[in-house]
């Protein structure tokens, strides 16, 4: 009986342990199969924008030429620089290339009878020969005087018909430098015919061309002519020497005389207003309170300028004008100052503004079309009575300008309604980027420190074809509404006195996400009313600012 | 008394579920004292050989694996189909608030013990090597989950690791002070060769719920020894071995308390010591705090391109490394030993243990319930049935068998071995010790006094 127990018991014992060795295979077994993927399902949040922005950063950037301008109470203006135009002097004042000739007389028979006596080796001054050149200038035009620059070329070509050696000198009277007279000496050398080209340096010399207050445009050239006895060859009466002066690219020092009554300024001209670039025309209205627009003046013309502004508008292309009707006398015609003669090389300024006041509130009508461009046209004339009075002249310095710049003010100060602004920028998601996203919300919050309900957009656009290429197909914000109402405004001041803020969530389930796959484009839409439906003026100040924080919470989903 | 049951259950699970569980224990060889390897466990357990010599390196090889947060059945799981796949959130479940990852490896170089009359004295030279890993249990549900499923909320990830490769040179006194109570301990010199020491590992990060913005901050000291250039055993190993400036000390205290012929009682305190790390040290420092909130737009209206490089920058520096190259000191994870043993027959008791280590100023539980029987003079058995490392699946063995030549093999969880998926906890102790001047069967019987085998 102990031996059937002790047997069962070896038996029990040795299939527990059969049985236990085959569980604990069957176990390690199960571990060494294949691992099928899992989901990955984690819930990401990611802030994404955390920015406080004030006005320099939301208008600096968009204003190519504009600049925000804080007064001593941080009120701020927009404000445009820009030069309508600049003349230089050579642009209105010029000298065409000038030519000469003179050949002296023939000799007299007592010369030739002296002369020829004479033994080889002697001197023999001949009288001296004189000619008065006139300068060409165009119609009226008179030159008093004229100080010629370096670049200037002044040459003289002598042909001697004299058959001995020879020496000329060429003098200038009326051409001093330092109040010495222009001189200039040739040496001639027989035999032949000799030419000798000069390019003689007059800068500096001051050309008197009134010949002494009676006459403008001339002056006196003198040809001394010694004959140095080389040769025993008789000479004979008709014995002479021609002389050919030249003016070529003559441009000017100091200029005084009558340059007639050119026109100075281009007749038709535009100023981009970038601030507008981006609005949308007829989208809204926008009211200042009091635009302005300042011409200031530069001019070293000694030359007295009337200026009218024929044609002052807003314009939006392609063709939509908004006149401005200046009516301030001041500009009718505009008299413009300019130095006198014991101000010379000096600029002298003076400016004009035009606003409300002068313009019939047009101005403000043209602003309000948030016009892209102005378009002007200025008439300005020099001399527009005639030729000045004696003593009175002229003076135009190779430095004198003819400067008109322009400043438009536009303060901070006014309404906005529906003002829109709109962007495209291209947008694609490669590849995968949205299989693993299964939901996304995106969280928005933001404090208002303007006075201005802005609300803002986002289109998803696909392209169907090549003619309808911004197919909407979703929106961030939807519905749409107003994610940063405006801070409160003391009506009184038109100054905020209270922040707003405001939360919203945007969310986008799997389906809307399978949507945007195949974006092309995004379009960017803001729009912009001021406080009270715009029906309140407010006033901007560079103390406000905005605060803007967007957070994502993106339910991912994976394989891993 | 069902009450009290109750509420020694209750005290139990508490300590079990909210406590960080640790292991390097020798739970089983405990109630062994067959095996001289088992004064490791408490010093006053004298082995019944009068001459016990380790062979160098075979006497004793211990090896510990234990993870206290989850098996690998709690992430792998069967199908579908013929495969398998992974159940992070059924093994997110699984893990305690903080969790441990232990390996441990030790060898005895040499070992020596000598009784004479009540005393014994004993040397061993053992080389150990320890890797202690804390994991917050937020942090793979952080990553599992994404930061979004904590908004709002302070997610603080304190890891901790503490590895260390050190040579214990130890000197042991065990004497029976009475019939009833011995007494022993042991002094050890300590001469380290690496470490790796978090002492501070905090990294704090927070996602506001109302924008989604991270504010994170760290306090991170982690110092090391024995890494760097020269410190290659291959091109010094004279160095490696016993040049370096590394030295400690610890003891190892124990007692057993026979209190009556049929209850004993023992108690140890095992490594309370230190090592202070002077060579090839290296101390890094971070200690900052960083927000992001977001892109500030700004910076790209005015032009700068170089947005992304600045708040790149703004984390670098905030969270800056600082390295010095000083001198520090670790504490060994200390243990404590509790038992109880009941005498079933003149070859047989029971015992209960409780165990605890210290780690990180914690203290890391496991209890135990063994069988412990010795078969002939020559052959002992031990089973037990532990819980620890927040499991309950350890089913520990252990035998003996002692001539002049003593084999000998216990591990705390012998299911670790056939199905390692399923548990948490993997040792084993096993060597070859010659034992010389044995007692008598019948001496060997008279001498539980002070014993509870």
């Amino acid at each position: 009986m102990r031996l059937l127990v002790s047997k069962i018991k070896e038996k029990f014992i040795e299939g527990a342990l059969i049985l236990l060795v085959l569980t604990f295979s069957a176990c390690v077994k199960d571990m060494e199969r294949p691992l099928a993927s899992a989901e990955y399902t984690p819930l990401i949040a990611v802030p994404v924008v955390n920015s406080t922005l004030n006005v320099s950063n939301l208008l600096v950037k968009d204003t190519k030429n504009g600049t925000v301008q804080a007064d001593s109470t941080n009120f701020l203006s927009l404000i445009y620089r820009g030069r309508l135009f600049s003349l230089q002097a050579n642009t209105i004042v010029k000298i065409p290339n000038q030519a000469f000739s003179y050949t002296t007389p023939g000799v007299t028979p007592a010369d030739t009878t002296v002369f020829n006596s004479l033994p080889v080796g002697s001197s023999y001054p001949l009288p001296m020969f004189a000619d008065t050149v006139a300068f060409t200038t165009s119609n009226t035009a008179a030159i008093d005087s004229v100080v010629f620059e370096p670049g200037t070329v002044f040459s003289i070509d002598i042909i001697s018909q004299f058959t001995q050696n020879a020496t000329i000198t060429v003098t200038i009277p009326h051409a001093k430098k330092n109040g010495i007279p222009f001189t200039q000496t040739f040496n001639i050398i027989y035999p032949g015919a000799v030419i000798i080209v000069g390019n003689l340096n007059v800068s500096g010399y001051t050309f008197d061309m009134t010949e002494g207050g009676t006459a403008s445009n001339e002056f006196n050239i003198d040809y001394s002519i010694t004959l140095e006895k080389s040769t025993n060859i008789p000479m004979q009466l008709t014995d002479n020497a021609s002389m050919s002066i030249g003016f070529n690219n003559t441009s000017f020092q100091k200029l005084f005389g009558y340059i007639e009554q050119p026109f100075l300024s281009p007749n038709l001209d535009t100023v981009a207003i970038t601030l507008f670039n981006n609005t949308i025309p007829g989208g809204g209205t926008f009211t200042l309170v009091n635009p302005q627009v300042r011409f200031i003046l530069t001019n070293s013309y000694g030359v007295p300028i009337n200026a009218t502004f024929n044609t002052l508008m807003g314009y939006n292309p392609p063709a939509m004008n908004y006149p401005i009707t200046v009516v301030d006398p001041k500009l009718t015609p505009w008299q413009m100052p300019y130095p006198s003669i014991t101000q010379i090389g000096q600029s002298v300024m003076d400016s004009v503004t035009i606003s409300n006041a002068n313009t019939n509130n047009t101005l403000s009508a043209a602003i309000n079309h948030t016009p892209k461009f102005f378009v002007y046209s200025v008439n300005s004339q020099a001399n527009p009575n005639g030729k000045p009075v004696a003593p009175n002249t002229n003076f135009v310095l190779d430095t004198s300008r003819f400067i008109v710049d322009f400043q438009i003010t536009l303060p901070f100060w006014g309404t906005a309604s529906n003002i829109m602004l709109m962007d495209t920028i291209p947008f694609t998601l490669s590849g995968n980027t949205t299989n693993n996203v299964d939901s996304l919300l995106m969280k928005i919050n933001a404090t208002n420190g303007f006075p201005v309900d802005m609300g803002f957009q986002v289109y998803f656009t696909d392209s169907i074809s090549p003619t309808q290429r911004y197919n909407i197909i979703d929106s961030v914000v939807s519905p749409y509404q107003v994610v940063l109402p405006s801070a409160s405004v003391d009506t009184n001041t038109g100054k905020v006195n209270m922040a707003t803020t405001k939360m919203s969530n945007f969310t986008f389930g799997r389906s809307r996400i399978n949507k945007i796959k195949n974006v092309h484009k995004l379009i960017l839409k803001g729009t912009f009313v001021t406080y009270n439906n715009a029906k309140t003026n407010v006033k901007m100040y560079s103390t406000y600012f905005m605060t803007i924080k967007i957070g994502v919470l993106a339910q991912l989903q994976t394989k891993i | 008394m069902k009450n009290r049951t109750v509420k020694y259950l209750t005290f139990l699970t508490f300590i079990l579920g909210s406590s960080n569980l640790q292991a390097q224990q020798d739970l089983t060889l405990y109630n062994m004292p067959a095996i001289q390897q088992s004064m490791y466990a408490n010093p006053s357990q004298m082995p019944q050989s009068k001459i016990n010599i380790g062979l160098p390196i075979l006497s004793s090889i211990y090896l510990n694996l234990g993870n206290s947060g989850f098996r690998a059945t709690d992430l792998i799981k069967s199908g579908p189909g013929d495969s398998n796949h992974l159940d992070v959130n059924n093994m997110l479940s699984k893990l305690g608030t903080n969790n441990n990852l232990n390996i441990s490896a030790q060898i005895d170089l040499f070992s020596f013990g000598l009784r004479l009359g009540k005393n014994y004295f004993s040397f061993s030279v053992i080389e150990k090597a320890d890797v202690y890993f804390t994991y917050p249990k937020n942090f793979l549900q952080w990553v599992w989950e994404g930061n979004g499923a904590f908004l709002g909320q302070n997610t603080s990830f304190n890891f901790g690791l503490n590895a260390l490769h050190y040579r214990e040179y130890g000197v042991g006194y065990a004497r029976e002070l009475t019939d009833k109570l011995t007494i022993g301990g042991k002094l050890k010199y300590l001469y380290g060769m690496e470490d790796i020491w978090a002492e501070n590992s905090d990294v704090t990060f927070n996602t506001a719920s109302s924008d989604y913005g991270y504010t994170t901050s760290d306090n991170v000291d982690v110092n090391t020894s024995g890494f760097g250039p020269g410190t290659n055993p291959g091109s010094n190993i004279g160095d490696y071995l016993h040049g370096r400036n590394n030295t400690g000390l610890a003891v190892d205290l124990g007692a057993t308390y026979k209190l009556n012929d049929k209850f004993t009682f023992s108690a140890s305190l095992i490594d309370l010591g230190y090592i202070n790390w002077r060579s090839y040290t290296s101390n890094y420092t971070s200690n900052g705090a960083f927000n992001f909130d977001g892109v500030d737009i700004t910076q790209f209206t005015s032009g700068d391109t170089n947005a992304f490089n600045k708040l790149t920058d703004s984390a670098k520096n905030a969270f800056n490394i600082k390295t010095t190259h000083k001198s520090y000191t670790t504490s060994l994870p200390a243990q404590v030993y509790l038992g109880a043993n009941y005498k079933l027959s003149e070859k047989a008791n029971a015992g209960l243990l409780l165990y605890g280590q210290f780690f990180n100023n914690i203290l890391v539980p496991a209890v135990s319930a063994s069988y412990n029987l010795k078969l002939t003079n020559w052959f002992s058995v031990s089973a037990a049935y532990s819980i620890m490392n927040r499991d309950a699946t350890n089913v520990g063995v252990g035998f003996a068998v002692t001539g002049p030549v003593q084999f000998y093999l216990v591990t705390d969880n012998a299911i670790g071995f056939f199905l390692p998926q399923e548990v948490k906890t993997v040792n084993v102790r096993f060597g070859i010790n010659l034992c010389f001047g044995r007692k008598s069967a019948k001496a060997a019987s008279d001498s539980t006094k002070a014993s509870f085998q």
